[in-house]
């Protein structure tokens, strides 16, 4: 599978991992968000549903800009990309499902 | 307190407003927050929220003032956080998106059918209602409650949708 890192530039000027899309093999590219992307990452995997973009055209969807930035597509293949996979999502603060009653009670 | 934001709670649905007791200092904080959580993202939820307006409009701001509450109650002030800080405090307390996710979805459920008389499962408004299903799918992970999801509706679901949103007449 591909990769590429969407970086974003925090207020002190410092780029830091945030989101990625993924191409599967047959070309399908998802876009994994963490929640301050909110209704907007809905949006884009919905474009991304609607018209096949190749992970080289990102830019196309979400445009570079002063505050935003591609990386280089990454090729990830098993028996790593599980663990690279949980990695990115820890850097880009993608939540897990939780139990929601014992988090309030905790 | 800046008259936008009294002209913007003028064109939102006074019932939510009130269900939720929210306020004109309401709609200041979860401006200053789409700021902070979406700063340099280009489009932003606030401009979609301004934009909408109506119950629409009101359905993702009792999102963003649910969220906001839920982590101050958990001792997060999210206004003094730099946008780094906020989404790493967000996923750690994931289950203040998912209530609010619930409650956005429980007051357009009423809203439909206090407008046009139509009833839908929350679960089934959520999937209608997003472009992808990782908020469904946190939601139903999660142990809020009991859903039941009309898989065969959700098309009838997201044309009264797009009929609350004013993108179609009926």
């Amino acid at each position: 599978m591909r990769v590429r890192r969407l970086q974003r530039r925090d207020e002190d000027g410092v780029w830091f991992d945030d989101a990625y899309a993924l191409e599967d093999a047959r070309g399908q590219v998802v876009f994994h968000y963490n929640l301050t992307w909110e209704r907007l990452g809905a949006e884009i995997n919905r474009q991304l549903l609607a018209e096949v973009v190749p992970l080289d055209e990102m830019e196309r969807v979400i445009p570079a800009s002063d505050d935003l930035r591609w990386q280089e597509p990454e090729l990830i293949e098993a028996p790593d990309l599980a663990e690279f996979l949980a990695a990115l999502n820890e850097a880009c603060a993608i939540p897990k499902a939780r139990p929601v009653v014992q988090t309030l009670a905790a | 307190m800046a008259k936008r934001h009294r002209d913007l709670l003028a064109q939102l649905e006074p019932v939510g407003l009130n269900r939720y007791q929210i306020t004109e200092s309401d709609v200041q904080t979860v401006e200053k927050y789409l700021s902070i959580i979406q700063r340099g993202l280009g489009e932003s939820t606030w401009q979609e929220l301004v934009d909408f307006g109506g119950p629409y409009g009101t359905s993702i701001l009792i999102h963003e003032i649910v969220e906001i509450r839920l982590l101050k109650a958990r001792g997060v002030h999210p206004l003094r956080q730099s946008t780094r800080a906020l989404r790493r405090l967000l996923a750690q307390h994931v289950e203040a998106h998912i209530i609010a996710i619930y409650e956005e979805h429980l007051y357009l459920q009423e809203v439909l059918n206090r407008l046009f008389g139509v009833t839908f499962e929350v679960a089934t408004l959520i999937k209608a209602n997003r472009g992808d299903d990782v908020d469904l799918q946190l939601f139903l992970e999660s142990d809020v409650g009991v859903y039941i999801m009309e898989e065969h509706r959700v098309d009838e679901a997201r044309q009264a949708l797009a009929r609350l949103k004013g993108e179609t007449a009926s």
